[in-house]
C-alpha cells in the first residue's frame, strides 16, 4: 500500500538524521529536553490507544509511567541489566493495564475515567508506603558518566534508548490503528452497544487496548530513573504526566497516530521553552490553556485543522 | 497494639466532624456531577481558590474568612452560571455524548487555576488565625477544636438549607426536574440551560464557601485541590449521584474512615482511603450505599 | 431451502422467559419459538416488553428465570457479540451507526468481526466485494463512502438493516425497524426484511404498523404487560378477543 511505504520510506529518512545528532549537537542540555519530548511522544500515542481509539479516556498514565520507573528501581537493586529492567517495567506496566481494564471497564464513560484516578492514587500510596521502593523518601539510582556507546556523556545513551522506544510505539500505534483492532476499537469508540451487538467482542479488545497502552506507558518510564538518578514518588506520579497524556493527543489531535505524535511534538517543546525561559509553574498553567483552547475551538486538533484546511 | 478507647472516641468525632464538611465539598460536586451530569473535575480547585480568596480579604481587610467566603458567593455563583454557559455551548449543544472533551475543559481550568494560585501566592503554605481557630471546647472525654465545630455546624446547615430549596422552591424543583427530564421542563416553558445555569452557579458558591472553611480547618497550598478530587467524587458516588442526604451520610463516613486510619495506621496512607473507597464503590455498588 | 414441519428443530426456542427490573416484572413467563426461515411478528402495546425480550435474546440483557435456545444451545449466558457469532443479529429502533465511518465502513466493521468462517464455504468473494454487494442489496451504493452521519432517516434504518445482514444471522431481530417512515418508505424496508426469507434467514419484526405486521408475517405474536396472550396465525390472532381488548382498551 502506498501509505504504508510512505510511511516507512520517511522514517528510515528521518531515522537516522535523528540519531545521528548526538555526533555534531554541542548542547548537552538539547539532549534532556529532548528526551523529555521524545517521552512526551511515547505517553501521547500509548494514551491515545485507549483514548482516542477505543474513546475511553484514562486518567491514571502517571500510575504505568510510575511502574515502569519503579520496576527499574526493582530491578537495579536486584541487580538485572539495563535490559532487563526495561522489559521487567513494559512486562509489569501492561500486567496492572490488563487488571486496571479487567476492574474498570465494566464501568462506561466518566466513571471509567475517575477509576482510573482512583486507581493511580491508591497505587501512588502504596508505594509511598513500601520501603523497598524508597518510600517517600526515594531512591538513588548511580550510572556511569559516559554513553556506553562511544561518543559521549551518559544523555546520549538515553537519548538513542528513548528515541528507539518512541519510534516503536509510534510504529505499533500505526499498525493497531489500520487493523482489526483498531477497526474494533473505532466501533467501539463510535457506538459500544451498538458494536457489542454486531459481534464485536467489546470486553476483549477493550483489555488488548489496556493492556497495550499501559505498557507502552510503563515503557516510557523504564529509563525515567537513569535519566534523574534520584526517584521519588511525587515527581513519578506527577500529575502532569496524566494531564500531559490527555492534552497531547487532543491538541494533536485524536485517534490517529500522528495527532498525538505532533501534540507531543508542539507542547513538550512549549514547555521546554517555556520551564527555561519562564519557570516551570508557567509550564503547566500554558498546557491548561492550551488544552482548554483546543478542546473548545478546536476539538479535532492539529490534524482536523489540516485537513479542514486542505478541503477534505 | 493498645487502642485506648479515649483515642477511638476522638478519632470517631473529629471524623464525623470533618465529615461534615467533606460533605460541604461535596455539596457542589453533587449538584454539578450527580443532577447535572457535569464532570467539573475543578471544582476542589475552586475551593483551593476559594480558601486563597477568603485568606486574602482576611489578611488585607481583616474579614472573618467564612464571611468572607461567603461574601465571594455571588461572584462565584455568576461566574459558575458563565462557564456553564460555554460549556452548554461548546460541549452539549451538539448533542452531547462526548464526554471526554467536558471532562478535558474542566481539567485544563484545574491546572489553570492552580498555576495561577502559585504565580500569585507562591507555593508556600497559607493558614489564617482567627478568635477562635486555636479554642476547643470539651464533651467528657472527647476535646472538640472549634475551628472543626464551627465548619461542621455551617456546613450541615448549608446542606440542610440547598436541601429544602430543592424539595420546596421553585427554582429547586426545576434542578431536580432539570436532572430528570430537559424535554419536559421545556414543554413547561422552562429553559433548561438557564435552570442549570443557575444550578451551576450554586455549585460554585458552595466551593468558594468550602474553601472558606477550608482555610480555618487547616492550612492551604496551591495544588491542596488535588487531593480532594477523589474525596469529592468518593462521597457523590458513595451517596448516590444527586442524592444530598446520601452525600451527607456519605461524608460522614469517608471522614470517619479517614480519621481513624490517620489515627492508627498513620497519616500518609489516608489518600488511599478515600481513592480506595471510590475505587471499590464505582466497581461494586456504582449506584452508591444509598443510591437506587 | 426446504420445507420439512415439526420433525425440524426450532432456531430459537425463548422457555418461560422472566425479566425484572427491580420490583417490576416487565417479561413473565414468556415462551417464544421461530422456525428455520420463518416470518414471525410480534406486536402488543407500548410498554408491553417487547424491547425487553428482544433485548433477552440478543443478549444485552439477563434473564431472571427460564432459558433461551439457539440451535439447539443454551445461549442464555452468552454474551451479545457471542449470540451474533452463533447467528442472531439485530437492527437498533433507534438506529445506532457508527458515527465516524462511512456507509461501506460500517459494513466492513461487522464483516470483519462476525467472521469470515460465517460466510458459507462456496462464498469466493473478498470482505470489500461482500461489503458492495450488501450496500447494493439495500440500495446505499450512492451513498457509500459518505460519512454515516450524513444519512437521512430510511437511509439511517437501510444502514441498519444491512449492517445486521451483514453478520450473515440466521434469525434477524427487525425492531421497529418501520417506525416514523412514510408509506414509501415503510414499503422499501419492508421489501428488504421479506427479501431475507429467499436467503433462508427467519425474522422476527417487532412492529406497530399493522398493515405491514400483517403483510409480513406467518405468525403473529401478541405480548400485553410483559405476557404472550396470543400466538397463531394472523387472521386468528387479531380476531382474538383478548387481542382486541388488549388494543382498543377496557
Amino acid at each position: 500500500m502506498n501509505k504504508n511505504r510512505n510511511f516507512y520510506l520517511g522514517l528510515v529518512l528521518v531515522l537516522p538524521l535523528l540519531a545521528s545528532l548526538p555526533f555534531w549537537v554541542q548542547s548537552e542540555y538539547f539532549f534532556f529536553a529532548a528526551y523529555s519530548v521524545l517521552q512526551f511522544v511515547i505517553l501521547a500515542v500509548a494514551w491515545n490507544i485507549l483514548g482516542g481509539y477505543a474513546g475511553y479516556v484514562n486518567f491514571g498514565s502517571a500510575a504505568f509511567f510510575a511502574i515502569g520507573a519503579y520496576s527499574t528501581i526493582v530491578g537495579y537493586k536486584l541487580h538485572f541489566p539495563q535490559g532487563a529492567n526495561i522489559l521487567l517495567g513494559t512486562f509489569m506496566a501492561g500486567l496492572v493495564g490488563l487488571g486496571m481494564g479487567y476492574i474498570t471497564l465494566r464501568l462506561k464513560g466518566v466513571f471509567f475515567s475517575i477509576a482510573t484516578l482512583a486507581m493511580s492514587v491508591v497505587l501512588l500510596t502504596i508505594v509511598t508506603n513500601t520501603p523497598f521502593l524508597g518510600g517517600a523518601r526515594g531512591v538513588y539510582v548511580i550510572v556511569s558518566r559516559e554513553s556506553p556507546v562511544g561518543t559521549g556523556p551518559y544523555i546520549h545513551w538515553l537519548y538513542f534508548l528513548i528515541l528507539a522506544m518512541a519510534v516503536v510505539s509510534v510504529i505499533i500505534s500505526r499498525i493497531i490503528e489500520h487493523s482489526w483492532l483498531g477497526q474494533g476499537l473505532m466501533a467501539i469508540r463510535d457506538d459500544e452497544m451498538a458494536a457489542e451487538g454486531l459481534g464485536v467482542p467489546t470486553l476483549k479488545l477493550k483489555l488488548i487496548a489496556t493492556s497495550i497502552s499501559g505498557a507502552l506507558m510503563g515503557l516510557a518510564g523504564t529509563t525515567f530513573p537513569y535519566l534523574i538518578t534520584y526517584v521519588e514518588p511525587t515527581a513519578t506520579f506527577n500529575l502532569s504526566f496524566a494531564v500531559n497524556s490527555i492534552a497531547m493527543p487532543i491538541v494533536g489531535g485524536l485517534g490517529t497516530w500522528i495527532g498525538p505524535l505532533l501534540g507531543a511534538l508542539l507542547l513538550g517543546s512549549i514547555q521546554q521553552i517555556a520551564s527555561v525561559t519562564l519557570s516551570s509553574s508557567w509550564n503547566l498553567l500554558i498546557v491548561g490553556g492550551v488544552l482548554v483552547l483546543f478542546v473548545t475551538l478546536a476539538p479535532n486538533g492539529l490534524v482536523g485543522f489540516f485537513k479542514k484546511w486542505s478541503g477534505k | 497494639m493498645d487502642i485506648s478507647f479515649d483515642l477511638l472516641l476522638n478519632a470517631i468525632f473529629s471524623g464525623l466532624l470533618l465529615g461534615g464538611f467533606y460533605a460541604a465539598l461535596s455539596l457542589g460536586v453533587s449538584i454539578s456531577f450527580g443532577m447535572l451530569d457535569i464532570v467539573n473535575i475543578a471544582h476542589p480547585a475552586m475551593v483551593i481558590l476559594g480558601a486563597y480568596l477568603s485568606w486574602w480579604l482576611n489578611e488585607k481587610f481583616g474579614i472573618d474568612p467564612i464571611l468572607a467566603g461567603f461574601l465571594l458567593g455571588p461572584f462565584f455563583f455568576l461566574v459558575g452560571n458563565l462557564i456553564y454557559r460555554l460549556y452548554y455551548d461548546r460541549f452539549e449543544k451538539g448533542g452531547g455524548g462526548d464526554s471526554l472533551r467536558g471532562l478535558a475543559f474542566f481539567f485544563g481550568i484545574l491546572f489553570i487555576i492552580e498555576m495561577i494560585l502559585i504565580l500569585a501566592f507562591g507555593v508556600d503554605y497559607r493558614n489564617v488565625n482567627t478568635s477562635y481557630t486555636d479554642k476547643t471546647i470539651s464533651f467528657g472525654v472527647v476535646t472538640v477544636a472549634y475551628r472543626l465545630l464551627i465548619p461542621f455546624v455551617i456546613s450541615v446547615g448549608l446542606l440542610l438549607v440547598i436541601r429544602w430549596a430543592f424539595k420546596k422552591t421553585y427554582f429547586g424543583r426545576a434542578v431536580s426536574a432539570v436532572a430528570q427530564d430537559p424535554l419536559a421542563l421545556q414543554l413547561m416553558g422552562v429553559n433548561p440551560v438557564k435552570i442549570k445555569g443557575y444550578a451551576f452557579g450554586l455549585s460554585l458558591f458552595t466551593a468558594v464557601v468550602g474553601g472558606a472553611m477550608l482555610i480555618i480547618i487547616q492550612s492551604v497550598q496551591p495544588s491542596a485541590g488535588r487531593e480532594y478530587i477523589g474525596l469529592v467524587f468518593a462521597i457523590v458516588v458513595l451517596g448516590g449521584m444527586g442524592n444530598l442526604t446520601g452525600t451527607l451520610l456519605g461524608a460522614m463516613i469517608l471522614g470517619v474512615a479517614e480519621s481513624m486510619t490517620a489515627t492508627f495506621a498513620g497519616p500518609s496512607w489516608a489518600p488511599a482511603v478515600s481513592f480506595g473507597l471510590l475505587l471499590l464503590t464505582l466497581v461494586f455498588r456504582p449506584q452508591g450505599i444509598f443510591g437506587k | 431451502m426446504e420445507n420439512t414441519t415439526q420433525t425440524q428443530m426450532p432456531l430459537v426456542k425463548v422457555s418461560a422467559v422472566t425479566k425484572k427490573f427491580g420490583g417490576f416484572t416487565a417479561l413473565s413467563n414468556v415462551d417464544l419459538v421461530i422456525a428455520p426461515g420463518e416470518r414471525v411478528g410480534l406486536i402488543g402495546p407500548n410498554g408491553s416488553g417487547k424491547s425487553t425480550l428482544v433485548n433477552c435474546i440478543s443478549g444485552m440483557l439477563k434473564i431472571d428465570g427460564g432459558s433461551i435456545e439457539f440451535a439447539g444451545e443454551n445461549i442464555s449466558s452468552l454474551p451479545p457479540h457471542a449470540r451474533v457469532h452463533a447467528g442472531i443479529a439485530r437492527s437498533f429502533q433507534i438506529p445506532r451507526p457508527f458515527k465516524t465511518m462511512t456507509v461501506f465502513e460500517n459494513i466492513m466493521v461487522v464483516l470483519n468481526f462476525s467472521g469470515n468462517d460465517r460466510k458459507s464455504a462456496d462464498d469466493l468473494r473478498s470482505t470489500e466485494e461482500r461489503a458492495m454487494d450488501i450496500v447494493q442489496g439495500v440500495g446505499l451504493h450512492s451513498k457509500k463512502d459518505h460519512v454515516s452521519a450524513s444519512l437521512t432517516q430510511v437511509e439511517l434504518r437501510k444502514l441498519e438493516l444491512a449492517r445486521a445482514m451483514a453478520a450473515n444471522p440466521k434469525v434477524l431481530i427487525a425492531d421497529e425497524a418501520l417506525a416514523g417512515l412514510s408509506g414509501a418508505e415503510v414499503d422499501e424496508i419492508l421489501d428488504l426484511i421479506m427479501g431475507m426469507k429467499e436467503k433462508g434467514v427467519s425474522v422476527l419484526m417487532i412492529e406497530h404498523i399493522m398493515s405491514a405486521v400483517m403483510r409480513f408475517s406467518e405468525r403473529l405474536v401478541v405480548l400485553v404487560a410483559g405476557n404472550k396472550i396470543a400466538d397463531g396465525l394472523p387472521q386468528d390472532v387479531i380476531n382474538n378477543p383478548e387481542v382486541i381488548k388488549a388494543y382498543l382498551g377496557e
